[in-house]
């Protein structure tokens, strides 16, 4: 499997595709920070908030992760890399997790350049606003700055980057057994926006129903997961990290179970 | 005993309502070329996707490398190498990056063997030039090359020499009969073209509508191809001799149904006919046989021949 994890990594060096999306990650990110710092010094009026939301990590990691999840998969199908790969004798089940575990990383990856402008930000003790968006970056600098950097902080930042990059990557997974399936990067990507979503949406009803709410808190839809902050216990942090990888090992089993025995053309 | 690489019992495959192959049965043996004839929809790639555990059979059995179980199929798979329909290759990469990406797929060490393949297709002088702006013939070369990664036992190469040009069809042609040669490689080629086939194979497979019509070694392709008279009467021990007493010829061949196939004097039958009459022998049959390589084809799945 490490040789299918190692070919993967080969792929991404060369993948414009990736190259591109952690590039729009990287502007958004910046671009976001300068927003939040805008908004906060008043030299931005309130009033872009809505166009604003469109950088914070909800919005581009969902459409993003999408894209990457249609790339990591449906290209492998275009390419005939995947044949190459079972007719080689990797199992499929190898196939399948080596995908999954490469998607995790490169979920997590895309959310540092949010948690480098986060740092970034701080280090300049700047003002900054959290009023126009919901996101767990934003937040962090709003209720931060001003303070000076330590290098607890700094770990603090990039540990909460990693749970809410294993929530995401949870929560984006279900387009892997979509990919695996339609094998058409469009679709996915769409599916993925989509059921993001539609599911939080549903979720949010939820929250007020006792016992769907509690069903919730075992899946990484749970709001609270998703925007973990420095206030957050070790124990949320803790629970969403569990929850996501458990969400993310039923994803692998349901992706295995349709790709077992699917033709490959 | 023979060595066997590939038992297939039985096998059907289906998609839905449609049978793409019946009843498959056949062996490969170690160190031979297998042409894989049939027309297009005939069920040859079906049968390497099968091979190469693309695909699963709907009934039936394959053996590979004497593994029959699931697990140890799937180790054994490591000892083929496989072209199936195009070439599969990463367009944004040179030749050189696909195969170095092929090769750690395989988990294969050793960087030379990149080099060292894409010269063996003559791909080494392709440089920075993307596999996006490849022609079909260089393609197909590069598709060989990753096939060749870790030395296969089992070599299946399907309709390879796509889109080359006549020099390169004369160089894959004579790499495919190295590599058997050499390495003692097992090849299995579809075609659907009997006279290309014709150039490489030591073996026959015919494929039609999803059964496999007749399997052949080369020997008894070119006995049943090549022109002859074909003479039969009651007593062909006599014919026998008379041939070589009279016509001072030994090129004729007594067949299992008494037949005899005389290879000489195809322009000069009047002589035989006298010369056998003449001597007492009367033939009930006496009429020039053996086809053209297109011509046994279609004669066995069934179609009308050319004239």
């Amino acid at each position: 499997m490490l040789n299918l994890i190692s070919a993967e990594f080969f792929k991404l060096k060369k993948s414009t595709g990736f190259k591109l999306c952690l590039l729009i990650t990287c502007i958004c990110a910046w671009s976001l920070i300068s927003v939040s710092h805008g908004i906060g010094t008043g030299d931005l009026s309130t009033d872009i908030s809505g166009s604003a939301s469109g950088l914070t990590e909800i919005m581009v990691i969902s459409l993003l992760g999408s894209l990457l999840a249609g790339i990591l998969v449906c290209s492998d199908f275009e390419s005939k890399t995947i044949h190459d790969a079972i007719a080689g004798g990797n199992g499929r089940i190898s196939v399948v997790i080596s995908k999954v575990f490469v998607y995790l990383l490169l979920i997590c990856l895309l959310f540092l350049p949010y948690a480098f402008a986060t740092l970034i930000g701080l280090y300049t003790y700047a003002t900054f606003s959290s009023s126009f968006a919901i996101s767990v970056f934003i937040n962090i600098l709003a209720d931060m700055s001003g303070q000076s950097i330590t290098f607890s902080m700094a770990g603090n930042i990039l540990l909460l980057s990693l749970v809410t990059g294993i929530v995401y990557a949870a929560r984006l997974s279900i387009c892997i057994p979509v990919a695996f399936k339609v094998r058409k990067p469009i679709v996915v990507m769409a599916f993925g926006f989509a059921a993001g979503f539609i599911i939080d949406l549903i979720a949010g009803a939820a929250e007020g129903i006792p016992l769907l709410s509690d069903l919730l808190t075992v899946t990484p839809f749970y709001r609270d997961y998703l925007m973990i902050s420095m206030d957050s216990s070790d124990g949320i942090m803790l629970k969403a990290a569990i929850v996501s990888l458990l969400f993310l090992s039923i994803m692998t089993g349901i992706t295995y179970l349709l790709f077992k025995k699917a033709e490959i053309k | 005993m023979r060595d066997w690489i590939l038992k297939a019992e039985n096998i059907t495959k289906t998609f839905h309502s449609f049978t793409a192959l019946s009843n498959v049965s056949f062996t490969l043996e170690a160190g031979k070329i297998y042409g894989l004839i049939g027309q297009n929809g005939a069920g040859k790639t079906t049968l390497m996707r099968l091979i190469a555990g693309l695909s699963f059979p709907t009934k039936g059995m394959l053996e590979l490398f004497g593994k029959r179980d699931e697990k140890e199929k799937q180790a054994a798979l490591k000892r083929i190498g496989c072209l199936i329909e195009y070439p599969g290759s990463n367009g944004n990469m040179t030749a050189k990056e696909n195969m170095t990406l092929h090769r750690i797929i395989r988990g294969i060490p050793n960087r030379e063997l990149d080099e060292e393949l894409l010269a063996m297709v003559g791909l080494s002088s392709a440089g920075k030039k993307r596999v996006k702006d490849f022609s079909l013939g260089m393609k197909q070369r590069l598709g060989i090359a990753i096939a060749l990664l870790g030395n296969p036992e089992l070599l299946m190469l399907d309709e390879p020499v796509n889109g080359l040009d006549p020099f390169g069809v004369v160089e894959i042609r004579s790499l495919i009969k190295k590599m058997a040669e050499e390495r003692h490689m097992t090849i299995l080629i579809s075609s659907h073209n009997l006279p290309e086939l014709y150039q490489t194979a030591t073996d026959y497979i015919i494929i039609d509508k999803g059964e496999i019509k007749k399997m052949l070694p080369l020997k008894e392709l070119e006995e049943c191809c090549q022109h002859h008279l074909r003479i039969e009467c009651s007593n062909p021990e006599a014919l026998s001799v008379l041939l070589e007493s009279k016509l001072h010829t030994k090129n004729y061949k007594v067949m299992p149904d008494k037949s005899v196939r005389l290879y000489d004097y195809l322009e000069d039958r009047e002589l035989v006919a006298r010369t056998i009459f003449e001597n007492g022998i009367l033939p009930t049959q006496f009429y020039i046989g053996g086809d053209t390589l297109e011509n046994y084809f279609i004669s066995i799945i069934g179609g009308e021949k050319n004239a």
